[in-house]
Parts: C-alpha cells; structure tokens; sequence
C-alpha cells in the first residue's frame, strides 16, 4: 500500500502534468505545418487578372460552393456576358474580409451589369453559425492560422502516421491559383475525391438571423455594385437528407427577401449522387460544374 | 471574506469573458447590477412569497417570448437585461425561502461563471483553511473529469442533432438516447469543472450530478441529476404541497414547476406530466417492494422523457409519439456523422455503462466520481482526451444564460 500511494503520487504530479506538455508541445510543433492553403495567392491573383482585363460584366460571388461549381468561361462562352468568377474560398472567412476584398479590387464597379451571388450558409446550420462567429471575431481572408489548442485530433496525425509514410502531418493542401475567368483549375488540383462525401448537413432553423443576414449581404453588393441586376442563389448541393419542408421554409425566406429587394433568386436542384462532386457536398468536380453552371443559366435566360 | 468573494467574482468574469463567444462586458456586470438591486430591493421591503414571484420569473420571460425554452440546444438569450436569469433568480428564491439572502450573498449568486453554466448557487462556502496543494489534489481531477465530459464527449455529439427532425421510431429513440449522453455529458461536466475550478479558488459549491446513471430507480435517478435545482423545488414546492396535499399532487407541483422553469412549452408541460406518472409509480412500486419493476421502467422513463424534453416543435413530438416503426434506416445516420463524432458517442456510452455495471463497487458508493478521480483513471482520461480532443461540433452550455 505504501509504494501504491507513491504510485499514484508520480502519477498525479508527474505523469498527468507530462500528458498536458506533451500534448501542449504536439500543438506548438503542428502549427508550423498550418498554412493558408494558396488562399492569400489566389487573391492576388484575381486582383492580378482583373487588372490585366477590364472588360467584364459580370460576377460571380460567394464562396467555396461557386469556386468549384460555377465557371464564369462557360458563361461567358454560352452567352452574351463576360463573366469573371470572384469567389472565395470559405467566402473569405467573413462578411467584412470578402466585401472589403471586392471593393478593393481593381475593377470598376459601374461597369458590371450582373452578379451572381451563391452562398452556401442558407443550408448550413453549423456553418451558418460560424460565419456569424468569424463576423464578430473580424476573422480574414486566410482564415484562422493562429495557434489554436483545439484543432485536429493527435489521434488523426497517429492514423496519418501509419497510412502515410511513417509522416506526423499529411501533406498540406494548396488550392490551384484561377484560370483568366477566375475559375477554379481542375487540371491543378489532384484531391478531388468524391468517395466518403456525405449529406449531413441542416438548413439554418434561426429564420430571424438568416433574413438579417441576408438584407446585409444584399445591401452590401448593392452598395458594391449600383447598377447591377443582382441575382441571390440557392446553390446545388448534395441534401438527400435534408428535409423539403425545412428547404422549402429557407427558400420562401430568400424568395421573400429577394422579391422585397426587387433582385432575382434562383434555386438551384440539389446534386443527386457523388460523381459528379470533388471533395464535398456543395464542390462540383469539373462535369457537376458543367451541369450545375448549365442550369443556372437556363434559369438565367427566363429573367430576360 | 467579502474581499475573498470579490477576488473570485473578478476572477470568473476574466475567464467567462475570455472564452465567450461575445466578450460583453455588460453581459458580466448586469447580472451583478440586478442581482445588487434585488438584494437591496429585498432587504427593505420583505414582500411575502417574492420567493415565488422570483422562481417563475424566467418562465414569465419564456411566456412572452423574450428567453428560448430549454430544450438543448443553445437557448441562450440576446436581451443583456436578461443574462443569467434563470439562475440567479432560482439562486435567490432559495435563499430567500431559507432566510439567507443578504447583500452579502451578492458576489456569489451574481458569479459570472455559474451563471453560464450552473449549477444554482445555493451556497458558496470557503475552505481556505485547505492548503492550496490539498485543494489541487482534490479538485483539479474534477476539472479534469469535466473537460473531458464537456469537450471530448459532449461537443462532437452535436453532430446527431440533426436527428432531432427524424419522426419514425427508431431514430426518435435513437436521438433521445444521444441526446439524453450529450445533456449529462454537457451540464455534468462543465458542473465539475466550474466545482473544481471553485475548489482549487477557496470556495465549495453544490456538486451538481452525483453519477445518476448508478441509480437503480426513477427516484434515485432524480435525486443525483441537478441537485441544487433539485434542492430549491423540493424546498419551494414538495414540502409545503405535502403537508397539505396527497403524493401525486406533490409530484405534480414539483413536476410542472421544473418544467415551467425549463421553458412554458407544451413538451414541457407534457414532459412534466410524464415524470409525475413514472416517479408517482415508481414510490408506489417500492413501497410495495417491486424493486425489480422500479428498475426496468427507468430506461424507459429516462429515454421517453428525454425524447420529450428535446422537441418544443409540438406536431413533430406529436408524431414522435404515434411511435411508428418504419424500418432500420434510422441506424445509418449514425454513420453519417464525422469520425470523432462517432468516438465521442461510444465514450459517452462507455462511460455511462461503467457508471451503471458497477454501481455496486465500493469506489461507487460515494456516488462522487471517485472512479474517475483515482490517478490511473485521470491518466487514462488525459491520454484519450489528448488523443481525441477536436474542434468537432458545437461547445456551449446546455444550461447556458437565459
């Protein structure tokens, strides 16, 4: 009994206190893998693109949802307009980081006669709260890359580990820099894969913060952008499990809103299956682009 | 001691402001604001029954709309005067109702800590003749324990809430079973954490839960889940209904004045009748030595009461309760969730199962979290918890301030 109590003594003052430095310094050695993922290059190269080339009209806007599953060259080529594609990925992060990233990109704005804005947070309960969260914390364009004590499970690094080639941290992702359109390289980018993605999200249920939230957007790309036809759009995504009534309630919301602030709203239908995504519910690979952008322009063609 | 108080007051409202979402400061120091007044307001006029009148006053504020039912998901409200409400007001109708409020009592029942968590503050007693090194010895495992239940269970189980929207009967029962894990595995261990954090202070609070899942009937199960709710309902209401009034009307009373508390819905109307019936039959049942019985109707009573708790939206609770078998599919959204989401629910059962299979072991008897309090378990929480602590789901408190 005497030499179990000094057990549970090392154990107590030493070993517990060794877990919390260990894990402590685990976290510290990880942050120097986190890296932006090319966000801040492919902002700059969008600014970089659109001073080379004034002559757009159109706009797309959003976020990872129109980055994969929207292609400003196909519109540009199935139409009259000259679309650039000005999403971000994560939607910049927060409201006042994209819309501040807009306005300061070297394009005029009286020139753009359209814009199409395609947000994923009507249908996302969990993310819709975090964009709200990342307004309020003034979160930027590269994201959160600040050291965080909470992030990936160690027990994830283990599995990297064993899977990949006795390697702590997966190699980081870079997302490709955009085409001339703004869009989103496929061709560059080798993680599309669609196995595993599932429809597990929730259509935001605090109607009263999704209306306030989108009078703001609408207002701020109306401010940005005088003298455009705006069009708000419900994008595709993969929502099997999502149910209609819930969809519907979002949809008449936006509608409403949307009819109130006399601008278009499109909803688009939702991704049936897995092959034509790339590395989520709501990213397209280069085929659900095609189809997805297709859509949205027939729908586009019923405005005029 | 008053210097003590406010030492620790100022303490809990840094770390309450730092790891807010919102960092407020009139979010800290209304409550302080308003529960000053009351104490003052009291002291001079001594209004019968204000004991009452202040119990219901955060279900006048659910009446009207102006704080969000209880059901579990995150009600916390977004009008600053009403901060806290529930708990400081319960926290005060209690001390009144034993002849203990003063301005004194400001400090604690205003802490910024337990009113975002919990649990009442129905005292708040100093134990600085403890050494500080005794203290660590004896509290930090409870933080330990509640860090673990809190983060590593609690928040990734928010992942299944979209059950919620599922009526048929297996993935009703199957939400309510994850929520009833995630409720206790959310409020018991920030209630340990915020009573080890106390401790390590130089106060002792109310031990909120006393390992409910170690009971053996309906009764027993109440009696260690919410304690210090549990000790203003049976002050205010059980004693004084009993001595004029049969059992059943007693429960009833407790019953219905801890679901208008929670929120003044129908779910909560009807979750209030039901555990009435079950506790009710339950006392019946022991008295006339069913013992067995009592046992077997305590899952029932538990899963069927939470699966009523969460729902406030009436039609779908209404379908929910039609109990209507349509086929396994239920199961599958259990894999439809993130892999950490699927960890937390198995220690969350785990740990639930140990605390129920050895209830019987001398380490259990305490009914104190002593099993988990042995340095072997705390090594064997830290290594999971380092392991498997993520920023997967949604981390705020189930009884958080409204």
């Amino acid at each position: 009994m005497l030499y179990m109590g000094n057990v549970n003594r090392v154990i107590f003052w030493g070993v517990i206190p060794l877990i919390f430095l260990s894990y402590l310094a685990f976290k510290l050695y990880e942050w120097r893998y986190i890296t932006d993922e090319n966000r801040y290059l492919i902002t700059t190269q969008h600014a970089r693109n659109l001073k080379a080339d004034h002559d757009f009209n159109c706009l797309i806007l959003g976020g990872s949802n129109s980055v994969f599953s929207l292609s400003a060259e196909q519109m540009s080529r199935q139409t009259d307009l000259r679309c650039y594609n000005l999403s971000l990925l994560n939607e910049g992060f927060s409201d006042q980081a994209y819309f501040q990233f807009v306005d300061n990109i070297p394009l005029d704005k009286n020139k753009i006669d359209y814009v199409f804005y395609s947000s994923v947070y009507p249908l996302t309960t969990k993310h819709f709260a975090k964009r709200l969260e990342h307004n309020q914390r003034g979160t930027g364009l590269s994201g959160e890359v600040s050291f965080n004590l909470v992030g990936t499970p160690v027990a994830e690094n283990f599995k990297n580990w064993l899977l990949n080639d006795r390697r702590f941290f997966a190699s980081t992702r870079q997302y490709p820099l955009p085409n001339l359109y703004g869009d989103f390289n496929f061709q560059e980018y080798a993680r599309c894969n669609s196995k595993g993605i599932k429809s597990a999200w929730n259509v935001v249920s605090d109607h009263e913060a999704l209306t306030a939230w989108t009078h703001s957007q609408i207002s701020e790309i109306t401010r940005l952008f005088p003298r455009a036809e705006v069009h708000l759009i419900l994008p595709s995504t993969l929502r099997s499990n999502v149910s209609d009534l819930d969809l519907s309630n979002v949809s008449e919301i936006l509608h409403a809103i949307t009819s109130e602030r006399s601008i278009h709203y499109i909803k688009q239908s939702p991704f049936l299956d897995t092959s034509v995504l790339c590395d989520g519910p709501h990213h397209a690979n280069s085929t659900g682009r095609d189809m997805r952008t297709h859509e949205l322009l027939s729908a586009f063609q019923r405005f005029r | 001691m008053i210097r003590k108080q406010l030492a620790v007051w100022v303490i809990a409202a840094v770390v309450s402001y730092t790891i807010s979402d919102h960092q407020v400061f009139s979010r800290i120091f209304m409550p302080l604001g308003v529960v000053a007044c009351l104490a003052f307001l009291y002291q001079y006029t001594q209004v019968k029954y204000s004991e009452y009148l202040l119990f219901f006053t955060i279900s006048i504020a659910s009446l009207f709309g102006l704080t969000e039912a209880l059901t579990g998901s995150h009600a916390e409200t977004s009008h600053v005067l009403l901060f806290g409400l529930s708990f400081y007001t319960t926290s005060i109708a209690y001390l009144i109702a034993t002849k203990s409020f003063s301005t004194s009592k400001i400090w604690s029942v205003s802490n910024p800590l337990l009113l975002s968590t919990g649990p009442i503050a129905l005292y708040c007693k100093s134990i600085f003749h403890k050494k500080m090194k005794e203290r660590i010895k004896y509290y930090v495992p409870f933080m330990i324990i509640g860090i673990f239940m809190f983060r590593v269970v609690a928040s990734p189980l928010t992942e299944f809430f979209f059950l919620v929207e599922n009526t048929d009967l297996l993935s009703s029962l199957l939400f309510a079973v994850i929520f009833e894990v995630f409720v206790y595995m959310n409020f018991c261990g920030l209630s340990l954490l915020i009573y080890g954090l106390f401790g390590v202070l130089g106060y002792r609070i109310p031990l909120n839960f006393k390992q409910p899942f170690s009971s053996h009937n309906m009764v027993e199960y109440w009696r260690a889940w919410h304690i210090s709710l549990s000790h203003v309902l049976k002050l205010l209401f059980y004693q004084p209904l009993r001595a004029r009034a049969p059992l059943f009307t007693a429960l009833m009373g407790v019953f219905l004045a801890s679901a208008m508390w929670h929120g003044v819905t129908l779910n909560f109307l009807l979750w209030g009748t039901f555990h009435t019936v079950f506790i009710w039959l339950t006392i019946r049942l022991l008295q006339r030595g069913h013992k067995f019985l009592c046992f077997v109707l305590m899952p029932i009573a538990i899963v069927v009461g939470r699966l009523i708790f969460a729902d406030s939206n009436t039609e779908r609770l209404i379908e929910k309760l039609v109990f209507s078998f349509e086929g396994f599919d239920g199961v599958h959204s259990l894999l439809d969730v993130t892999p950490q989401a699927q960890i937390a629910l198995f220690f969350g059962i785990l740990m639930i199962l140990v605390e129920f299979m050895f209830r019987h072991a001398k380490v259990m008897r305490k009914r104190n979290y002593k099993y988990l309090r042995t340095p072997f378990a705390l090594s064997i929480l830290c290594i999971f918890g380092a392991l498997f602590i993520s920023n997967v789901g949604l981390d705020y408190a189930v009884y958080g301030q409204r």
